[in-house]
Parts: C-alpha cells; sequence; structure tokens
C-alpha cells in the first residue's frame, strides 16, 4: 500500500481533527494499492450464549439461500454474500476426557471454538472451584491464520471486545489463541484507546528520536528475557516466548508506524448511543478503517464472553427498546417464562450487529467489489444451545467471498439431517458420523484465506475428512 | 470408608456425570477430619487424590509449581507510584491503580506501558536534583547518571542490580547523548523506560540465587521473599524498610520476618487487601458484572450497587480494626457500615447522608451472610435462586466444590412442573424430587433455600407473593451439620464451623502461592489446618501464619519439573 507522509502535527493534536487532511488517505475508500489484486482479510466474530440453530436457521433447508429465519432478518441484503454452515459439532470439547469426565462446560468452550484443540489443564477456578481450561491446546484459527499470513501489515491480528465488564478469569474468557499453552488473548475494549493505537500519529522531526529511544527499550527488554528464558521451566518460558513476540510485535509496529490516519468522529459516529451498541459500533468501525487501510488483514472481535456475563441486553437497544434481561440468565435457569422471546431478541440484536460490520464492509469500494468480498467474516459461538451448553449441532455463519474463494449464498449441512436442528440433549451421544467436526470448518478458512499446506487443525482426530465440501470455490 | 474432606483438600463432592448411578452423598464420614485431633479416614480427599495419612511435618521443597506471573494492573500502578515516590510527579501524570487482574504481556499493553512510564519519568526528571540530590547537568554528571542507574535499577527490578546490567545502562545513556543527542533527562527517560520493560520489573520473577535449570525447586533469595511478602499484603513493592530488611538478612530469622509481617499489616494497604480477600471469597468483588431485571427491581442502578458494595467493604474493614476480629464474626456481627440506601433496605431509620455505623435487625440479618451485597450477588436476575446461594456457602465459604452441572442436564427448570404462582421453593422442590438432578442439588438447595426470606437484591420479605416464607433448610457433610430456619440460624452453625477458618486460610495460602489444588501442598494447608484447631485464630493471625508459612520460601521451576 502506499504511505502517506505523515504531516507536521502533533499525536494529539491531529485526533479528531484528521478528516479534513488532504495529505493522508481518507479511509472508508481504499488506499490505493500498487496491485490490482486485494489482499483477503479474515474476522472472526464470537458471540455469547451460543447460536441457536432453531433461531439462525428456522425453517430453512440446505440449497440455495432464497430467504432468512426471522430472527435474521436483518441480513437480508446480504442474502447473496451469506454461506450458512450447519451440523457441527464440537467433538474436541465434548470428547476431551477430563479427569475420567468429559469436561465439556460452558467455561472451556470458548477455548475450543476457533482452536479445535484440547484444552491444557485443569486450573481450579480461584473462587469458585471449578475445573477451568489452565490453556489452549494450540492456535485459534484468526491468529494461525494471522500467524502464516505473509507479514505485510503493522499489526498480525488485532483483537477487540465488548462486555460490560471485565471478561472473567484466564483462559475461558478469551476466544483467540497464539498456539499451544497460550492462556488467551485480552481484546482491546476501549475503542478509543485502540484509535489512538492504530491512527494515533507523531510529528516527522521527533519520529527519529522517538524510534531510537523505542529500539534501545524494546533492545533491552529483549536481551534480558532471553537470559532469563533458560532458566525458567518449559511452560513459564511459553510465556516469555509469547512476550518476545510482543516486542517483535511492536517493532514491526515501529517500522510502519504513521501509515495511516483517520478521525476519530468517523469511528464513533453513535456517540449519544447507549455503552455496549456505542463501543460495538465503534469496534465496527475500526475494523473497517484498519482493514481497509491494510493496518492488519486479522480481526477478531469477541461481544461478551464465554463466561456468560458479559453483555447485559439492558444495555443494547432493539426497536428502539432495551430489551430487559440478562441473557445469561435466560440462558439458564433464572427467568422460566418469556424465554424463546427473550431469546429471539438477543439473536436478532446479534444479527443486527453482524449485518452493521457487513454493511461498513461493504461500504468501502475495492476494484470491481467491496472489501466484504475480499474478506471472510466467521461468526459462531462456543454453544448451539446455551441452557444445555449443547455443543452441537452447531452453526456458524459466514460471509464474504474471501477474494473469490468462498461460495456465497447458499445453506450448507452436514452430518444427518434430521439432527440438523435437533436440540442435542446429550452431546455424549453425539456418535462421530451424526455432524461433521468443527474442526473441518476451521481447516475450510485456512484454506479459504490460502493456507492450503494447512491440512490439520486443531485436533488432528476431528480434522479427519478435511476440508468440508461444497463450500470453496 | 472413605473421608472426603481433609482439611484444605478441595472436597470435590462426587455427583457428577452419571448422577443417578452412584449415591455419593451417603459414602460420606469424618467431614473435618484433617483438623487437629480430628480422626481421619485414608486422606482420599477428591480434590487432591493423596493417599495415606500426612507425615507431622512437611518438607517445605515438596511444593507445587508457582506458575510465572506479570503484575496485576492494580500491582503496576502501585509499584510505578512506589518508584516515583521521592519525585514530584502529578499525581495524575500515573495511569490508575486499576483492578486485580493480571497484565497481559501483549504488544498492546507493553506499548501502553512504556507511555506510562515515558510520562511519569519526563516528570520526574523535570527536576533531578530535588529527585536525586545529585545533577545531570554539572560537574558530578556521570556520578548521578550511576546513582540513578542503581538507585532506579535496585527499585525497578526489585533486587540489586547486577553490575553488568549497569554497564549496559550506562552504555546506553551515553549513546543516546553523544551520537543521538539527546539530553541528559531524556537519556535518562529512556534507561527507566528501559528498566520498566524488563521480566524483573513486569512479572513476579524468582529465579533463586543462582539461576540454573538444574534443579526443580531452590529456596527464594531474600529480595524475591521480600517482594512475595509486600505484594501479597500491599500488592505493591517492598518498601525501603522492606528491602532493608531482606538486604540484612532479617527476613532469615524467625523473629525479624515476624517483625516485618507486624509491620506490614499495620499499614492500611494491608488491610485494604484483606478487605479484597475477603471480597473475594464472598465473591462481593463481581458486584459490577451483576445484572437484574428492571421490571421486577426498579431499583437496583448502579448507585445501589456501589452502596452495597462500601457497605461489605467498609463492614469488613472496620471489623479488622477490632482486636482479634475472626472468620466467624463476619457472619455474626449485629451491626454493620452503611448509608441511607442500605438502611433503606434493611429498614432501619437512618440520619443523615454519610455511613456510618447502624444496628442489623438481628432477627433478620446475620452479618455479611445477609449483605445486600452478598445476596444480589448470589441472588438471580428476578428472584433468590436457591442454588446460587446454596454454592455460596458450600462451595465458597467452606471450600466443597460442587461440579457444574453436566453438559447433558438441561438445568431450565420445565415450567409444567409447578404450577402458577408457585413460590421459589415450590418451583426448585423439582431439583429434589428429580433423582438426576437429586445428586448434586441436595448439597446446595437445601443451604440455599435458608436464604429464602432475601429477594434478588437483599430485601427482607415475609411473603413471596401471596404466601409466607418457607426458609427452612439443612446443613449437611459439613462439621455442623443440622436443620436451620432461616439464614441467621444458618450463620450461627457456620460460625461454629472450623471448615470456615480452614476454608478461608486455603484460599489465602493459593493466592500466595498463586496456585490451586495442587497435591503437593496438601501437606502444607493441611499443617494449617492444625495450626488453626489449636486455638481461636484472628483474621490477621491467620495472614500472619500463612505467611510465615515455610513452603513460601521456595519455587517450583515447572508444573512438570520439566527444563525448556
Amino acid at each position: 500500500m502506499t504511505i502517506s507522509t505523515p504531516s507536521l502535527i502533533s499525536r494529539r493534536t491531529m485526533l479528531g481533527v484528521l478528516g479534513a487532511s488532504a495529505a493522508t488517505p481518507l479511509v472508508g475508500e481504499a488506499p490505493a494499492r500498487a496491485a490490482t489484486s486485494h489482499p483477503k482479510r479474515l474476522i472472526v466474530l464470537y458471540t455469547q450464549e451460543g447460536v441457536i440453530p432453531s433461531l439462525i436457521l428456522g425453517d430453512l433447508t440446505p440449497g440455495p439461500l432464497t430467504r432468512l429465519a426471522p430472527a435474521m432478518s436483518a441480513l437480508t441484503p446480504f442474502q447473496k454474500k451469506l454461506t450458512l454452515v450447519g451440523g457441527l459439532a464440537m467433538f474436541s470439547c465434548i470428547n476431551q476426557p477430563w479427569e475420567g469426565e468429559p469436561f465439556t462446560s460452558a467455561h472451556n468452550g470458548g477455548v475450543h471454538l476457533f482452536t479445535g484443540s484440547p484444552c491444557l489443564g485443569p486450573a481450579k477456578h480461584p473462587k469458585l472451584g471449578y475445573l477451568e481450561p489452565a490453556a489452549a491446546g494450540g492456535p485459534s484459527v484468526d491468529q494461525w491464520v494471522a500467524q502464516k499470513l505473509p507479514r505485510e501489515t503493522p499489526h498480525s491480528s488485532l483483537l477487540f471486545g465488548v462486555s460490560r465488564g471485565d471478561i472473567g478469569f484466564g483462559p475461558g474468557g478469551r476466544i483467540a489463541f497464539s498456539g499451544r499453552g497460550h492462556v488467551g488473548f485480552d481484546p482491546e475494549m476501549d475503542p478509543r484507546k485502540a484509535f489512538d493505537r492504530l491512527f494515533g500519529m507523531r510529528d516527522a522531526a521527533t519520529a527519529a528520536r522517538r524510534t531510537r529511544a523505542r529500539k534501545s527499550v524494546l533492545d533491552f527488554a529483549r536481551r534480558r528475557i532471553e537470559r532469563h528464558r533458560a532458566s525458567l521451566g518449559a511452560e513459564d518460558g511459553a510465556k516469555l516466548d509469547q512476550h518476545l513476540q510482543s516486542l517483535r510485535e511492536l517493532e514491526l509496529e515501529l517500522a510502519h508506524e504513521g501509515s495511516c490516519a483517520a478521525s476519530w468522529e468517523a469511528v464513533d459516529g453513535n456517540a449519544a448511543a447507549l455503552d455496549v451498541p456505542r463501543k460495538t459500533s465503534n469496534v465496527i468501525a475500526l475494523t473497517k478503517l484498519a482493514l481497509s487501510c491494510d493496518l492488519t488483514r486479522v480481526v477478531s472481535i469477541q461481544l461478551g464472553t464465554p463466561g456468560g456475563y458479559g453483555m447485559n441486553m439492558r444495555h443494547v437497544l432493539l426497536d428502539g427498546k432495551g430489551i430487559d434481561h440478562d441473557e445469561h440468565e435466560v440462558s439458564h435457569a433464572g427467568d422460566v417464562d418469556r424465554r424463546p422471546e427473550k431469546q429471539l431478541a438477543c439473536t436478532r440484536w446479534k444479527a443486527s450487529v453482524f449485518a452493521e460490520l457487513l454493511a461498513a464492509l461493504e461500504s468501502v469500494k475495492e476494484g470491481n467489489g467491496t472489501l466484504l468480498d475480499n474478506t471472510l467474516v466467521v461468526w459462531s459461538s462456543q454453544m448451539a444451545t446455551p441452557w444445555d451448553h449443547a455443543m452441537a449441532p452447531l452453526t456458524f455463519i459466514l460471509a464474504g467471498g474471501c477474494g473469490g474463494a468462498v461460495k456465497t449464498g447458499q445453506f450448507v449441512a452436514y452430518g444427518e439431517p434430521r439432527l440438523l436442528k435437533a436440540r442435542s440433549t446429550d452431546a455424549r451421544r453425539v456418535d462421530d458420523t451424526a455432524y461433521a467436526a468443527h474442526n473441518r470448518l476451521l481447516l475450510t478458512v485456512c484454506h479459504a484465506m490460502g493456507l492450503s499446506d494447512t491440512t490439520v487443525f486443531g485436533s488432528e482426530r476431528y480434522s479427519m475428512g478435511g476440508v468440508l465440501p461444497g463450500l470453496l470455490a | 470408608m472413605r473421608a472426603v474432606l481433609t482439611f484444605g483438600a478441595l472436597l470435590v463432592v462426587a455427583c457428577t456425570g452419571r448422577i443417578a448411578a452412584r449415591d455419593a452423598v451417603e459414602d460420606v464420614s469424618d467431614p473435618v477430619a484433617g483438623g487437629a485431633g480430628g480422626s481421619r479416614g485414608t486422606g482420599g480427599a477428591a480434590g487432591l487424590g493423596a493417599g495415606g495419612a500426612p507425615p507431622a511435618t512437611c518438607r517445605a521443597t515438596d511444593i507445587g509449581w508457582s506458575p510465572l506471573r506479570t503484575l496485576t494492573a492494580r500491582e503496576y500502578g502501585r509499584t510505578l507510584r512506589a518508584v516515583f515516590a521521592g519525585a514530584k510527579v502529578p499525581a495524575d501524570s500515573f495511569p490508575p491503580e486499576g483492578e486485580r487482574t493480571a497484565l497481559d504481556p501483549s504488544a498492546r499493553t507493553l506499548d501502553e506501558m512504556d507511555d506510562d512510564v515515558a510520562a511519569v519519568a519526563a516528570a520526574a526528571l523535570a527536576d533531578v536534583p530535588a529527585w536525586l540530590g545529585c545533577s545531570l547537568r554539572d560537574a558530578g554528571a556521570d556520578a548521578c547518571r550511576d546513582r540513578l542507574i542503581a538507585q532506579l535499577g535496585r527499585l525497578m527490578t526489585r533486587r540489586p542490580l547486577a553490575d553488568e546490567d549497569a554497564r549496559e545502562l550506562r552504555t546506553l545513556y551515553d549513546d543516546l547523548r553523544s551520537k543521538d543527542g539527546f539530553s541528559p533527562e531524556e537519556a535518562a527517560a529512556v534507561v527507566l523506560r528501559a528498566l520498566a520493560q524488563t521480566p524483573e520489573f513486569l512479572y513476579h520473577l524468582e529465579l533463586g540465587p543462582s539461576p540454573s535449570a538444574a534443579t526443580p525447586t531452590y529456596a527464594l533469595t531474600a529480595y524475591e521473599r521480600a517482594s512475595r511478602l509486600s505484594y501479597f499484603l500491599w500488592q505493591s513493592m517492598p518498601d525501603a524498610a522492606l528491602f532493608d530488611a531482606a538486604e540484612k538478612g532479617r527476613l532469615d530469622e524467625e523473629a525479624g520476618l515476624a517483625a516485618e509481617i507486624t509491620r506490614l499489616l499495620g499499614d492500611e494497604r494491608a488491610t485494604e487487601t484483606i478487605v479484597d480477600r475477603v471480597e473475594a471469597w464472598f465473591g462481593t468483588d463481581e458486584l459490577d458484572h451483576i445484572n437484574k431485571s428492571a421490571t421486577v427491581y426498579p431499583g437496583w442502578n448502579d448507585a445501589l450497587e456501589a452502596a452495597m458494595r462500601n457497605e461489605t467493604r467498609s463492614f469488613v474493614r472496620g471489623l479488622l480494626a477490632e482486636p482479634k476480629a475472626t472468620v466467624a464474626a463476619l457472619l455474626s456481627s449485629d451491626h454493620t457500615v452503611a448509608g441511607p440506601e442500605i438502611a433503606a433496605l434493611y429498614g432501619v431509620p437512618f440520619e443523615g447522608t454519610v455511613a456510618k455505623r447502624i444496628a442489623l435487625p438481628v432477627e433478620q440479618r446475620a452479618g455479611m451472610l445477609t449483605h445486600p451485597s452478598v445476596m444480589t450477588v448470589h441472588g438471580g436476575t428476578s428472584g433468590s435462586h436457591p442454588v446460587k446461594r446454596g454454592l455460596l456457602v458450600r462451595s465458597r465459604l467452606l471450600c466443597q466444590a460442587v461440579p457444574a452441572p453436566p453438559l447433558d442436564v438441561d438445568t431450565t427448570i420445565n415450567p409444567d412442573s409447578y404450577v402458577p404462582g408457585a413460590t421459589t421453593r415450590e418451583i426448585y422442590a423439582v431439583h429434589l424430587r428429580a433423582p438426576t438432578c437429586a445428586a448434586c442439588h441436595r448439597l446446595t438447595d437445601p443451604i440455599g433455600l435458608a436464604f429464602e426470606h432475601y429477594d434478588g437484591i437483599g430485601r427482607f420479605r415475609e411473603r413471596e407473593g401471596q404466601k409466607p416464607v418457607d426458609a427452612t433448610g439443612e446443613l449437611t457433610q459439613t462439621d455442623v451439620d443440622g436443620p436451620v430456619d432461616g439464614a441467621v440460624q444458618l450463620a450461627d452453625k457456620l460460625a461454629q464451623s472450623r471448615m470456615l477458618d480452614a476454608c478461608f486460610a486455603t484460599r489465602l495460602y493459593e493466592a500466595a502461592v498463586a496456585r490451586t489444588g495442587s497435591p503437593e501442598d496438601a501437606c502444607h494447608v493441611e499443617a494449617l489446618g492444625r495450626w488453626l484447631a489449636q486455638g481461636e485464630r484472628s483474621i490477621a493471625d491467620i495472614v500472619a501464619r500463612v505467611m510465615t508459612e515455610p513452603s513460601l520460601r521456595h519455587r517450583r521451576r515447572d508444573a512438570l519439573g520439566r527444563t525448556p
């Protein structure tokens, strides 16, 4: 991409006034790229409390998409760019033996969702005494793709989160993992901070000195970490390796600094909204800017947390009204009344967020198509139905053509059709032939992104069969 | 016969999986076997799996792995303030103190921390003579540079700076000055930023006296032990006196260590930390994650939430100010510290607007156990929630873990199982009727139902709908078993339980070693239990005893003893 010279305005003054700067490519239209082809991008979107098959799929039957389930009506404008994938199961989690019992709670499903790997552990929840995963068993698909793609952007990936409070203890509250033994990345929960980090600019005069200082700091830290690395055990050492990776990231960022500009006003267009929708919109705007500006090619968005308390629906609006309940409580037994309506409302809200994301990507023209056409968006949750923590039948909602790699406008289902929308009441009775392992979907994502060397994703056993048929063009 | 609880061993009450096939609950005897004088069974606690009687003394080197941890956001904020305590840095230059969540050494976090330190360092270096008593700009500049490096190096790495590190920083400083045209203050700022990015600053890095991968377990240095003490008690770095005690070897002597612990405990930061620990034990630190139905509880809002949390913190703080305050006193107190919002919730008249000590209606309330904060956290969105409240007692306060519902259980209560207008007790009755539910739920619900007088935000109620509240319940598998009617009676029983102190001590030990349920630690935790059983112990005694635990002087390199 072209790198424009930052104008001589200090970083802080720059913020908020940049909309009018002529020197920098304004995002919203793609910066000119030397090549005519546009890079492929990947977005993974996590929402909590399940993607409930009966709501997501309604009465659809596999085949070309001619309509959508009522809960998904917000996505109607993007029907031709959607791919619904049904009939999957999270076998890596369902079948992971754990001290003699399958270790299948909603609290570790988040670790499996995008990794497909049995998690490490157990660790005991510091307060509740539950067994929780101690770390992921492998990389999440977003991080794997970020690691494997040629590194041409300042950020290998970006992680955003929206949650009412923090996202909770340990790996169970996270969705993105660098590899085996990693406890999970904290998503950036403060959109303004993310903005400053991505688009904050410094004047050129001090940039060289700043870089010199910065490099000295990073070098000193790296040498000391390398020195201690050898005397620590394997698991502690892995943490320091992660730290070293962060230092390398920072060095790359230094090299790319100031390559893109934007205004906070453009990001925070919905400043009057309630906290959750405002931050969600901020994250969507940041995603659009970062991708269109080629600051990164991989974005992970975590709405809520696998632990379940991240999202209070009272903080969102649907049809102009707040939804008066806590989604986690609805999922469990807390409110036995009016549950179907409440779950419908929650799913409709999530579909509207997904539609907002797709609309943002669609608004950026790239060549004859749009940013959405060059992106693969992957949305799911660690459960199908939250009330029984069932991890089958799991649905993934894909959107975007991924540069022509993915066939869109269809609903593809795997496994036994009669089980497609069934509520699994005993996931442990799920045999491996009734559903397709979600590992294969993750593998398919890798291939869509051009990583055709990846033949196993997460668990080897559940990668058998390879890329799912019918999804790739 | 199988003794299910050894003290401190986390009891996993065996009701998982194929519930009905195995009746774990009958399989119980002598629930406090681990306490001193208590007869014990085979000691085969489910959580630890250790067999046989414990040795009379534990070897301090038989310990679990303490994973390498970063500072928490709060520790980081406080440490930064402590490092620059002698400098004139405007308070708002520091990052906020933050929460008790560990920093993630991601690129983003490291970047933000570097920005923080750059800002603070610039402010501190604006007047070096006032801060360090020397000048980087006159004849003594080199000596001042060396002093800055040695003094700040020791503070920021929390141990004496090795000569080679001092040399490296000196070279960096000189190069920035001579080759890059940095001013003395700019060069010094880079030195401080570099120190702040070291693993010694960012992590609880415990290398022992001679770092090597050869031995799986090693003794900590006196400086590392000083850091364990101060971070545990103050959530901050050691102060000058504690460093001095470490340097002079006083932490190696029993009396010297005890004196330092007493001194640290006398500081307000230690009180606040104990308040934090009590909050974490009861779960009230999760209050800001809690959502309530606006329809059922229109009065529930952020202000009430804050008032609830303040009440609990103020109450515990006040209790700790009393001599020899015990864990049991948390549950038997007849007063609280609250403002008008909470007093209204208690139905107690209140004059004024400022929180103060008020008497509780003792027929209705049982100290902290029935605090609105506790009842709210362990309550439903629109109702009381006997399961959560049963878990509060069983799992949190008595350290008996009850497994989460198995995957194949639909935890929704079928509306056909009760009549419209049924009370919570009637709705939850299905848990105890259905054998598959009952195996676990009889461990929780009979305790939780004793809280039926408190609604989802902790208001007392005589009636639920049109029906009078029935708050009868029962404690089982504890050392204070028996029927109770209401939470006041429940609290009276729990206050007599030796398991309560033991559980609190276990949680403290786990926090101090940053690990939970490690089989190697069972002996040390049981030793704590024997000590507890020898007499009445105050909360401060328990904290001090945990901090002098000999196993805290050692570290295991790795969970599996592997080397890279």
